[in-house]
C-alpha cells in the first residue's frame, strides 16, 4: 500500500514539473543593453 | 578521492576571478592535510575501540594505523581488508571540512583555515563519525540510520558553515557590488564530477558489490536527477529563467539528501527525497539571503545543512526493511520510533557541531585572526595569500 502511495506521489511530482515547464516563460529575455540597443538604432557617425 | 577536487571546481567557479586559486587550494590542501591526520589519529578517534564505553569517542589504540592491517575487521567490513575500509572512510573525512570552505570563501586567512581544518576534523568530525558509525557509538547503538554521511558529513559541514559565515561577517561590498560567479562552466564541471564520485560514496558504503550497492547506486542517481529538475523549475518559476547553476546546485542538493537514505529507501522514495531537496534547499537559501546578513558565500548551509537534515529525517520516513534487512522501517512503513531516532541524531549533531565550531573559530580568531585585512580582501586572496594568479589573460 505504502509503495503505491509513494509511486503516485512520485508520478504526481514529476508530472507537476513537466506541466510547470510548459507554463513557465520560454526565454529569459534579452540582456538590458541589447534590448535598448535594438530599440534605439545606433546614431549615424558624424562625418 | 576525485570528490574533493570536484568540490574545488564547484566552488572555484562560483567565486570572483581574484579568489579562484585560493578557493581551489582549500579543497586541494585539505586532501593532503586530512590524509595525514586520518592516518595519525583521525581513524583511531573515529573508528577505534570505544574509549570509556560511552560511545563518545574512539580510543588511541589505532594511532598511526597500529593494528589496522590487511585482515578484515568484522565490526566494519567483514570482506575487505581493514586498511581498505580505513582508506574508504578517509575520503569522507577529507571531503567534509572541504565542504565548509564555501562559507568563508573570499575572506578567510589561509593560516586560520589550516588551523581550523585540523582542529575541526579532530574535534567535530572524528567524534560525530564515532557516534554514528563507530563500533559502540551511541547514536549507532540508539539505532539512528546514516548510510553514507547525512549527519556525519552534511549536517556537520552545513551547520559549521553557518557558524563560520556568522563569525567572519559578510564579504566587503556584499549587496553593493556584483559578486557573480566568474566561471559557471567550472561549477557545472565540478557538479558533474561530484555526481559521478557520489556513486563511490553511496554505493561504496554497501561495502560489497551486490544488491544493496545496486539499490544505493540507483536511488543516488534518481535523487540527484530529481533535485536538479526541481531546483531548476523552482528557480525558473521564481526568477523567470531556467538557471544552469541552479540545476547544478539542485543535483548536489539531491545527492546530499539521499546520502543518509541510500541503503534504506527505494527508487520512488528517492524521487520524493530529491523533490524535497530541490524545494527546501532552494527556499532555505532565499530566506537566509533575504532575512539575514549571514554571508554563507557559496550556500553550504542551504545545500548541505538543510539537505542533510531533510535526508536524515526522510530516512526516518521512507526506510524499509524490504530494501535492507539490516536497516529499519520508517514512519511510513509502520515504525514511528525510527523517525524519532533520526530526529534525536539531527538535533544533537546540530547543537554539538555549532557549539564546538564556534569555540574553535573563537580560539583561532584570538591566536592568528580569522579574516584577511581589508586591503587584502579587495586585492583578492590569490595574490595576497598565495602570490599567484589563476589566469594570465
Amino acid at each position: 500500500m505504502v509503495e503505491y502511495v509513494q509511486l503516485l506521489a512520485a508520478l504526481g511530482s514529476f508530472g507537476a514539473l513537466v506541466v510547470g515547464w510548459l507554463m513557465l516563460p520560454a526565454s529569459a529575455g534579452l540582456p538590458a543593453p541589447l534590448e535598448s540597443a535594438q530599440a534605439s538604432p545606433r546614431p549615424a557617425r558624424a562625418a | 578521492m576525485l570528490m574533493t577536487p570536484a568540490v574545488g571546481f564547484f566552488y572555484g567557479g562560483l567565486v570572483r576571478r581574484k579568489n579562484v586559486l585560493s578557493t581551489i587550494m582549500h579543497s586541494f590542501f585539505i586532501l593532503a592535510l586530512i590524509s595525514v591526520q586520518w592516518v595519525l589519529w583521525g581513524y583511531s578517534l573515529a573508528f577505534g575501540p570505544d574509549a570509556g564505553g560511552l560511545g563518545l569517542i574512539g580510543g588511541l589504540d589505532w594511532l598511526g594505523l597500529r593494528g589496522v592491517g590487511m585482515e578484515p575487521n568484522p565490526d566494519y567490513a567483514a570482506t575487505v581488508p581493514h586498511q581498505a575500509y580505513m582508506a574508504f572512510q578517509m575520503m569522507f573525512a577529507i571531503i567534509t571540512p572541504a565542504l565548509i570552505t564555501g562559507a568563508f570563501a573570499e575572506r578567510k586567512r589561509f593560516k586560520a583555515f589550516v588551523l581550523f581544518s585540523l582542529l575541526w576534523a579532530t574535534l567535530v568530525y572524528d567524534p560525530v563519525a564515532h557516534w554514528v558509525w563507530g563500533a559502540g557509538g551511541w547514536l549507532k547503538t540508539l539505532g539512528a540510520l546514516d548510510f553514507a554521511g547525512g549527519t556525519v558529513v552534511h549536517i556537520t559541514s552545513g551547520v559549521s558553515a553557518l557558524v563560520a559565515a556568522l563569525m567572519l561577517g559578510p564579504r566587503l561590498g556584499l549587496g553593493e557590488e556584483p559578486m557573480d560567479p566568474h566561471d559557471a562552466t567550472m561549477t557545472v564541471l565540478g557538479a558533474a564530477l561530484l555526481w559521478f564520485g557520489w556513486f563511490g560514496f553511496n554505493a561504496g558504503s554497501a561495502l560489497a558489490a551486490g544488491a544493496l550497492a545496486t539499490n544505493a547506486f540507483v536511488v543516488t542517481n534518481t535523487a540527484a536527477a530529481m533535485g536538479a529538475l526541481t531546483w531548476m523549475t523552482v528557480s525558473w518559476a521564481h526568477h523567470g529563467r531556467p538557471s544552469v547553476l541552479g540545476a547544478a546546485a539542485g543535483a548536489v542538493a539531491g545527492l546530499v539528501a539521499i546520502t543518509p537514505a541510500a541503503g534504506y529507501v527505494n527508487a520512488t522514495a528517492a524521487i520524493l527525497i530529491g523533490l524535497g531537496a530541490g524545494v527546501f534547499c532552494y527556499w532555505a537559501i532565499q530566506l537566509r539571503a533575504r532575512l539575514t546578513r549571514i554571508d554563507d558565500a557559496l550556500d553550504v548551509w542551504g545545500v548541505h545543512g538543510v539537505g542533510g537534515t531533510w535526508g536524515a529525517l526522510a530516512t526516518g520516513l521512507f526506510a524499509t526493511l524490504a530494501v535492507n534487512p539490516d536497516g529499519a522501517n520508517g514512519l511510513f512503513y509502520g515504525d514511528p520510533s525510527q523517525f524519532l531516532k533520526q530526529l534525536v541524531a539531527v538535533v544533537v549533531v546540530w547543537i554539538y557541531t555549532a557549539v564546538v565550531t564556534w569555540v574553535i573559530l573563537k580560539v583561532i580568531d584570538l591566536v592568528v585572526g580569522l579574516r584577511v585585512e581589508e586591503r587584502e580582501e579587495v586585492l583578492g586572496l590569490d595574490t595576497t595569500q598565495h602570490g599567484e594568479v589563476a589566469y594570465q589573460l
